[in-house]
């Protein structure tokens, strides 16, 4: 008697996508707008997502967590351990979510995490060697920079995307992506997210050694 | 042309498109997280596709229920929906509903919140389905919620019985792609039956509807084991030595997580979609084909408690699952794993995630505790009112407000309206024994129109005194800003009225009534004063203040019109130095000294001190150096001048403000002197009333 529902089983059409991914960051910095250019990219190439988000009860400066799930999946949480990737805003809310990141039995391939700090330097040695035995690799951009840079330090959240896209294990094409900022960012921001998404795009070709 | 439109939605999206999707024609809500989102969605979908269906914010849950049943009576599909604390506000005539019945399609939807994030309790809606005796649907996740709609609305209408659809925070708060179906229209013209027998029973008909109803719920429990749209089994098998029954989240969980260790082929899952009534035919004949079943459901045993033969089944009644806070992956992956060593399964090693946790938490890195958000207005209510009465009992209630638990001036919060009921509890218990102490209630408007009336038309009648301020931000800020009844704005825009807190708050029979800004901390401290002296008049009662100032999220530009920008002074007077900033550590020369001579004996003092460093010895009080900070409250509170002490001027690092006014744009800088955020500071300029050293300004 196999009787699985069709919706809850979603069987996408094109091709297979299944990753795993947390945003974290600090209430304000655009951890959502994030979740929307993934969302958007996901469901223009026929993806299903589930997802969820943490925040506390504050509406301003609490910490930020989501969990987005792109592909055959059918519950929002994304379990310890299992990450394919994390993005941060913010050095403090990167530390209490790289336990997510997936590491690697064989030691390499493990889960790929891109913090948004001003000290490449600032990652505590003992973790940092913890993560680099498991395959987890992390990389760390000043993105405020990037944006500020550019003329809008609002938009530190685009420029860790542009960023990461540039990583060969990325698993986002870059110019897809491109396309869900072009529809999802406000207009009046828009000229600007694409300008500092390629310049932190740039930025990722220059400094991601692999 | 299709109408199939494919979106990622939030849950609550979801279920209200599954709510227009099945015709709906009346629906009413109470804000309440996790459930807050359906309404605004139900009007947009409203406003979309012109649809004729009535919309109401209502003002508790216990109205909204008996709204929308009632016009269920009428033969109108109707549903409500609330948080799951609010069902216990609307027990009552959902308990009576199940008697009675429905005409019309009736839905509950009832947002569980397992954690608990934002709740007093982490109940489950199941249990109260169970208890209430009607059918209840536990969606998997948004897309499956969607989809039950649909199907409870018909099910209640076929057997006129309500019907609980109990979506959990990770169903109603997750996001997924659905596919939008066509909204489907059904005429349906409001016709009241006169049926005493039944709408208006006595309890020897009361009699005869039990037993109706226990007829229904039994034929319901059929109709379940066939309903193999929400009822069915995965990779079903003659013989298993393990298998799982899942109901809603506990079923989305499940399957990823048997894909991620790949088992799906060798457990199957029965997935449940109607915990109660439970379809006890197809549980049993996959129980019996299992060795060993598991049970995964949040967030309570609600199906294995209806399971009768417990031999083989492994749940919350003494097994692995933890028995409070939400079933996370990680420990129902833990928990699978361990079974599966246990029967013999293979399964792969899952690697602990515990050391790096650890490594992390070695760091001490800060967390980040909610508080009210800069520029607040119940802030400086709080401020004030802890400030008029150090001393002073604080019942507080549900909402942002809550949050005034970190400034010391929230100490009880119980379940909405109870700061009203707590204060007049408390002042009777005191009062009892000849001893009238300063009680201060704090409530929010939203709350006080929910249910504070009737606790303060309690206290007047019986002869509480005691002081009731009322925060009145002019919505409700912590669901997410929806219209209270003094905006006079409805939820879907149709004809409404403005109603007046003071009319209703006259109403109530208080005689004593203000209206204070609280931006006017000096103001309300006065205002908070003279009501306290009234209530200890042999003529006095209640005392009600209403600190009336709009939310700072909702309405920014009103600090816009008239900002204060203000800076911290870091440079100490050049003879004096720099002081030391941490306590204990203050020369001798900046440190508060105490002159008998003037001293009225008032334990002002005593009582202002935040860091409790004075005492009385005999008629004089005594600092203790080693706990003062500096702060210099002392010398401010002294009616007489009692305390000498120079003002430095500048921040000294004392943590007054961040202790006592607690605003996220004030922190602490390398130094330990206090600095101000300017990403965060919306210009309020109460934090210069609250530094005692005059180290905060007014910029030019």
């Amino acid at each position: 008697m196999i009787k699985p529902s069709a919706i809850c089983n979603p069987q996408s059409a094109l091709g297979k996508m299944n990753i795993q991914m947390i945003i974290s960051g600090v209430g304000g910095q655009g951890v959502l707008l994030m979740t929307r250019i993934f969302s958007d990219f996901a469901l223009q190439e026929g993806y299903p997502v589930i997802g969820s988000e943490d925040h506390g009860m504050s509406q301003r400066g609490g910490s930020v967590i989501t969990y987005l799930k792109i592909g055959q999946f059918d519950s929002p949480l994304v379990r310890k351990g299992s990450a394919d990737l994390l993005l941060s805003l913010e050095k403090n809310e990167a530390y209490k979510t790289l336990h997510f990141l997936r590491p690697s039995a064989a030691g390499q391939q493990g889960g790929l995490g891109f913090i948004n700090d001003s000290d490449a330097g600032f990652m505590n040695e003992q973790i940092r060697n913890y993560l680099m035995q498991r395959g987890i690799e992390t990389h760390i951009v000043w993105a405020n920079r990037i944006a500020g840079e550019m003329g809008s330090v609002q938009s530190t959240n685009i420029a860790v995307i542009g960023f990461a896209s540039a990583h060969p294990r990325f698993p986002f094409p870059h110019e897809k992506l491109r396309q869900s900022i072009e529809r999802v960012t406000p207009r009046q921001f828009r000229e600007m997210s694409l300008k500092i998404f390629d310049k932190g795009f740039i930025e990722g070709r220059k400094s991601i050694k692999v | 042309m299709s109408f199939k439109e494919e979106k990622v939605v939030l849950g609550n999206e979801a279920i209200a498109r599954g709510i227009v999707e099945s015709g709906c024609h009346f629906f009413a809500a109470y804000p309440g997280t996790p459930s807050s989102e359906i309404l605004p969605a139900i009007v947009r979908f409203k406003k979309e596709n012109n649809l004729d269906i009535y919309v109401e914010w209502s003002t508790n849950e216990k109205v909204a229920f008996e709204n929308a049943l009632v016009a269920s009576y009428t033969g109108k599909r109707t549903a409500v929906a609330m948080k799951q604390v609010g069902l216990n506000v609307a027990m009552d005539p959902l308990m009576s509903s199940a008697y009675i019945g429905t005409i019309g399609g009736f839905v509950i939807i009832s947002c569980d919140d397992p954690g608990p994030y934002s709740s007093q309790t982490e109940q489950d809606t199941r249990f109260m389905a169970m208890f209430a005796k009607v059918p209840v649907f536990d969606p998997a996740n948004p897309k499956e919620a969607q989809k039950m709609l649909p199907l409870a609305f018909d099910l209640s209408e076929k057997y006129q019985i309500p019907v609980i659809l109990r979506p959990v925070l990770r169903v109603s708060h997750a996001q997924q792609t659905v596919t939008f179906n066509p909204i489907i229209k059904i005429e349906r013209k409001a016709s009241f039956e006169r049926n005493p027998q039944r709408w208006s029973a006595t309890p020897r008909f009361r009699f005869i509807l039990h037993k109706q109803l226990n007829q229904k719920l039994k034929n319901i429990a059929e109709e379940f084991n066939s309903m193999t749209a929400l009822n069915f089994i995965e990779h079903d098998r003659d013989k298993a030595a393990l298998g799982i029954i899942a109901s809603g989240i506990g079923y989305s969980i499940a399957r990823d997580i048997l894909s991620e260790l790949g088992l799906q082929e060798e457990i199957p899952v029965l997935k449940i979609g109607t915990p109660f009534p439970l379809p006890t035919e197809i549980v049993e004949s996959f129980i019996e084909k299992c060795d060993h079943v598991l049970i995964l459901e949040e967030t309570e045993p609600v199906m294995e408690l209806q399971i009768l033969d417990k031999s083989k089944v492994i749940g919350r009644l003494g097994g692995p699952i933890p028995n409070e806070g939400e079933m996370l992956p990680e420990t129902i992956s833990q928990v699978i794993s361990d079974l599966c060593r246990k029967f013999s399964i293979p399964v792969p090693e899952v690697a602990s995630t515990a050391p790096l946790e650890k490594m992390v938490s070695d760091l001490g890195l800060s967390i980040r505790r909610p508080t009210l958000c800069s520029g607040c207005p119940h802030r400086s209510s709080f401020f004030a009112l802890k400030k008029a009465f150090p001393q002073g009992i604080f019942p507080s209630d549900i909402g942002c407000y809550t949050l005034g638990m970190n400034m010391e001036a929230v100490d009880t919060c119980h379940d909405m309206g109870a700061a009203i009921t707590f204060a007049s509890g408390l002042y009777q218990a005191y009062h009892q024994d000849g001893k009238d102490i300063p009680i201060i209630a704090t409530i929010g408007d939203s709350t006080f129109y929910h249910s504070g009336a009737p606790g303060l038309l309690n206290a007047v009648y019986n002869g509480a005194k005691f002081i009731l301020v009322i925060l009145d931000n002019s919505i409700t800020a912590m669901t997410g800003m929806q219209p209270t009844p003094e905006s006079g704005m409805t939820a879907d825009g149709h004809p409404g009225k403005t109603l007046s807190i003071e009319e209703l708050v006259k109403g109530c029979g208080v005689q004593y009534l203000r209206v204070v800004n609280p931006y006017d901390i000096k103001g309300l401290i006065r205002e908070a004063e003279k009501a306290y002296q009234y209530t200890l008049q042999p003529e006095g009662g209640m005392a009600v203040i209403i600190t009336r100032y709009p939310c700072i999220i909702y309405q920014k530009e009103q600090v816009k019109v008239n900002p204060v920008k203000v800076d911290i002074r870091h440079i100490p007077p050049p003879e004096k130095g720099l002081p030391q900033v941490k306590s204990g550590e203050m020369p001798q020369s900046l440190l508060p000294v105490f002159h008998e001579e003037v001293c009225c004996q008032c334990d002002t003092c005593m009582i202002q001190c935040p860091e409790g460093a004075i005492s009385k010895i005999e008629d004089r009080y005594v600092v203790d150096y080693d706990k003062c900070t500096g702060c210099r409250v002392c010398v401010q509170e002294c009616p007489t001048s009692g305390f000498d002490m120079p003002a430095v001027g500048a921040c000294i690092a004392c943590g007054y403000c961040l202790k006592r006014f607690e605003c996220p744009s004030l922190i602490r800088g390398e130094d330990g002197r206090v600095k101000i955020d300017r990403l965060t500071c919306v210009d309020c300029g109460l934090c210069m009333e609250v530094c005692c050293q005059e180290g905060i300004y007014q910029v030019k």
